[in-house]
């Protein structure tokens, strides 16, 4: 686990500068609000992944969490007059809020906690139409000008930020606490994990990044209505974008975040119709949960491993992993592997 | 109990440290475990026996907190754990382990019992895992990942991942199925060792070698009833107890 | 008390369609144990199928029932073996997962083979009128087919022996098996007459409203949230539990608002899902 991780602190680190490079380039203003936008978007898988990677726990909520905090920050700018960072800490906190609301949700497991979420989404939608600031018509606020560099500043901050905390929390107990209620439940309790505890600090921290990252997307918009806060799409691509990437893993929502949005922006460009679009999610989706459960970073990891193992012949070679939640038939492999 | 984190001390030796009083564990007209009473020592290895549907395992999952009793009382070095969770009396010094071992597949040996040590422990320590690992004739498949591990060794795991929680009483539900009998004999003796260092003993078993091998007391269930409690030899030649296993007395 | 009236009329002829789509579900979530959240993609597609046969083949709308059937049925016999089939012993989340892009992609194959404008059919716009009620005819058709659905599926699962082997699946696979069920033909039946009755669904939507390809997935949520309050896997508490999420919506919708209304339907899903998760038709599992 450890070598493993420190890799992945590089990869990270390289990454942060990568964006960084990124944000010095010169670039038409139209390109940098597109990459702005794919920085948010793997923002929010990152936040899809900390509930349902680390956790374990499959949300198609998460643009409940996206759009309070969307509709905290568009307030605090337009209503209240905040600057852009006080807006940002208010779209958290609403969110986190929004999360201990939650919390008794907790209670429903697998499938019965995926339709919750989905139901949660759909009522904060409705409610959202009914009572949020502007109703069904929209509110107007200040938005970033045009060419500031202050989105991109922050969405590269905030991903940066985010994936640091990721990386804090699978290493802390909470982490591993995390990774035995995913694996199981029950044993994790019979061990003495306090499960309601460690899953309510994963969806707050989780619905935390999702509501920043919602606060700057609607900084970024100038315009918002519950239909574009509370969009089924802010709650069904970044589980896409995970299960593509690799559901639990560091990369995994930043590599299926950037694939995607890649996908999505080449289908708007190409000027194929959504439902191009929508045959790819639910392909991919299939595909996916068909063949490769691991995502990409799962394959490359096996990949890796076989390529690694390849002359240790029988006896110390894993046998391939198996695909989730079936063991391989059982023999003693007398090998040590660092996972 | 959020936060408060009782000290865990060891109790002396003959300290009642478990007393069940009356439980009873009712699914609809099914009475599973019928008032059940009986008061555990510090330092012994008591044995629960009985014949299928006795209403061992029920009552052993009920002790444990996994499930609750409809009726009667549990009190673990003093405190009322009857309506706790198995979180929670885990924390207080009571392990359960599962008779169809359920481990941590994707992580490894070490990081099964890691976890146990972190949150079950209340001081977590790499010293313990590793005595642990080493007692439970793991250490040398420490890094492997318990889904590759082949059915005894995952038995081993559940039982160090259980002792990982350096619990002062250990619940073990049939950890003794299915094993070939040298390595029943293995396990009697890693038992006593367990034993001789303060932890007591709860087993509930179907392999009879095991149970007289170890059990210093018995006793026995039938149709969640208390049938029988006290030294093995007597229990043994209680015939009613006879008559519960085999319908009649024998000779 | 016309309002009431209306309000009820409304209110039972929704129910018939959360009738139906919640069977299909959970019809499918006994037998397989699975979510399906495509579910409502095969009434979307149930309803196209109509659409065509009426508009294309000039076939009325009760003859279209000859063309929904077996389009569906081959769809979701495809689906059952490329998708639930092999994933029956995966990881629970992958086969959400997996339903889920089912769903998806059955909406992008519909929107990209009829189009996304919405589309409709010349509707029955016939109504009774007494004093100030109207009741559409489109609604008494549409509780009277569920109706005659319903006694249909009871017959099918109570008196035949493909029925029979569906509930013993249902309630205990290994004992089925063990007293000799061909579970895997029990899952096929099962999986069939779920998309039958999705696709008779369909027609009813076709009835009384425009077509879009979401217009399934919409409603799935709704179907869920009938098929949970009932209890997952259980039939027998869903006609009481469609009629009554089918009224307090309608009820909701004509005294407050059509968004509260939504709502309160997935609130009632939330709060069963607290309270008491494994719903409120009974206490034993039975299919």
């Amino acid at each position: 686990m450890t070598s493993s991780l420190r890799s992945t602190m590089i990869a990270t680190g390289g990454g942060a500068l990568l964006l960084v490079v990124l944000g010095t380039l010169p670039m038409s203003a139209y390109v940098d609000g597109r990459i702005t936008q794919a920085v948010i978007f793997v923002g929010l898988a990152i936040s899809w992944n900390v509930i349902g990677g680390f956790a374990g726990q499959l949300s198609i909520g998460q643009a409940a969490f996206f759009g309070v905090g969307a509709y905290g920050a568009a307030e605090a700018v337009g209503s209240h007059g905040l600057g852009t960072l006080p807006a940002l800490g208010v779209a958290v906190v609403l969110a986190a809020v929004a999360a201990l609301i939650v919390v008794p949700c907790f209670r429903a497991r697998g499938a019965y906690f995926a339709v919750l979420t989905l139901a949660l989404a759909a009522i904060a939608m409705r409610v959202a139409e009914r009572y949020a600031p502007g109703g069904n018509s929209g509110i107007f606020y200040e938005a970033f000008e045009i060419d500031s560099s202050m989105p991109y500043l922050l969405a590269a901050g905030g991903v940066v930020v985010a994936m640091a905390l990721c990386v804090f929390v699978l290493r802390s107990k909470m982490g591993r606490g995390l990774a035995a209620v995913r694996m199981d439940l029950d044993a994790a309790r019979s061990v003495g994990v306090r499960d309601m505890a460690t899953r309510t600090q994963a969806l707050l921290l989780s619905a935390a990044i999702a509501g920043y990252f919602g606060g700057l997307y609607a900084l970024t918009l100038g315009f918002l209505d519950p239909g574009t806060a509370f969009s089924l799409d802010w709650s069904v691509a970044p589980l896409l974008a995970v299960v593509l990437g690799g559901m639990g893993t560091l990369l995994g929502p930043v590599i299926g975040g950037a694939i995607w949005f890649g996908l999505e922006e080449a289908i708007t460009q190409l000027g194929f119709t959504s439902d191009t679009a929508l045959i790819l999610q639910g392909a991919i989706l299939l595909g996916i949960a068909l063949a490769a459960p691991r995502g990409i970073v799962g394959v490359a990891t096996d990949l890796w491993r076989l390529y690694r193992d390849r002359d240790r012949g029988e006896d110390g070679a894993d046998p391939p992993p198996a695909v989730e939640g079936r063991p391989p038939a059982s023999a003693e492999t007398g090998s040590g592997v660092a996972s | 109990m959020i936060g408060a984190r009782a000290e865990r001390r060891t109790p002396a030796a003959g300290e009642v440290v478990l007393e069940v009083d009356s439980v009873g564990v009712r699914y609809g007209a099914l009475k599973a475990v019928d008032e059940v009473s009986f008061e555990i020592e510090a330092g012994g290895i008591v044995g629960l026996m009985g014949p299928n549907g006795a209403g061992k395992s029920t009552l052993l999952a009920a002790l444990a907190g996994i499930t609750r009793p409809t009726s009667g009382s549990i009190r673990l070095f003093g405190q009322d754990v009857t309506r706790r969770s198995v979180a929670s009396i885990c924390r207080m010094g009571m392990c359960v382990t599962h008779q169809t071992p359920r481990p941590f597949e994707e992580a490894t040996v070490r990081e099964n019992a890691e976890v146990a040590s972190m949150f079950g422990s209340g001081n977590h320590s790499s010293e313990r895992i590793d005595r642990v690992l080493a007692a439970c004739d793991l250490a040398e498949h420490a890094d492997t990942r318990a889904v590759e591990l082949g059915p005894s060794s995952l038995r081993r795991l559940e039982l160090a991942r259980a002792l990982a929680t350096d619990p002062r009483i250990l619940l073990l539900d049939e950890v003794g199925a299915g094993m070939p009998s040298d390595e029943v004999e293995e396990l009697a003796g890693l038992l006593r060792r367990i034993r001789e260092s303060g932890v007591t003993i709860i087993l509930v078993e179907h392999v009879m070698d095991l149970l007289l091998n170890v059990a210093e007391r018995l006793i026995v269930l039938d149709q969640g009833r208390l049938l029988a409690d006290g030294e093995p030899t007597e229990v043994l030649s209680d015939g009613r107890v006879s008559v519960a296993y085999f319908g009649e007395e024998l000779s | 008390m016309e309002t009431f009236i209306q309000m009820s009329v409304l209110g039972l002829s929704n129910a018939a369609v959360y009738v139906l789509l919640g069977i299909s579900v959970s019809l499918i979530f006994g037998v397989l144990g699975v979510l399906n959240f495509a579910q409502g993609d095969f009434m979307t597609l149930g309803a196209y199928v109509g659409y065509s046969a009426v508009t294309a083949i000039g076939l009325s709308i009760a003859a279209s029932v000859v063309l929904i059937f077996p389009a569906l049925i081959v769809v979701g016999v495809i689906f059952y073996f490329t998708v639930l089939r092999p994933m029956r012993n995966h990881q629970h989340e992958m086969v959400l997962v997996a339903t889920f892009g089912t769903a998806l992609l059955m909406q992008g194959l519909i929107g990209l083979a009829w189009g996304g404008d919405p589309l409709g059919i010349e509707r029955i716009t016939g109504a009774w009128r007494i004093d100030n009620v109207t009741i559409p005819h489109v609604a008494l058709i549409n509780i009277a087919l569920a109706a005659i659905a319903l006694f249909g599926l009871m017959i099918t699962l109570n008196r035949t022996s493909l029925g029979r082997s569906v509930r013993a699946t249902a309630q205990d696979r290994i004992g089925a098996q063990l007293a000799g069920v061909d579970t895997n033909r029990a899952e096929l039946t099962a999986v069939v007459l779920s998309v039958a009755l999705s696709g008779l669904a369909g027609l009813m939507i076709l009835q009384r409203e425009l077509l879009t390809p979401q217009v399934g997935f919409e409603l799935v949520l709704k179907a869920f949230a009938v098929a949970i309050v009932a209890g997952l896997g259980r039939i027998n508490g869903l006609l009481p539990a469609a009629i009554v999420i089918g009224l307090m919506e309608s009820a909701v919708a004509t005294y407050a608002s059509e968004s509260l209304a939504t709502a309160t339907v997935f609130l009632a899903v939330v709060l069963t899902l607290l309270i008491r998760p494994q719903g409120f038709g009974g206490s034993r599992v039975r299919v």
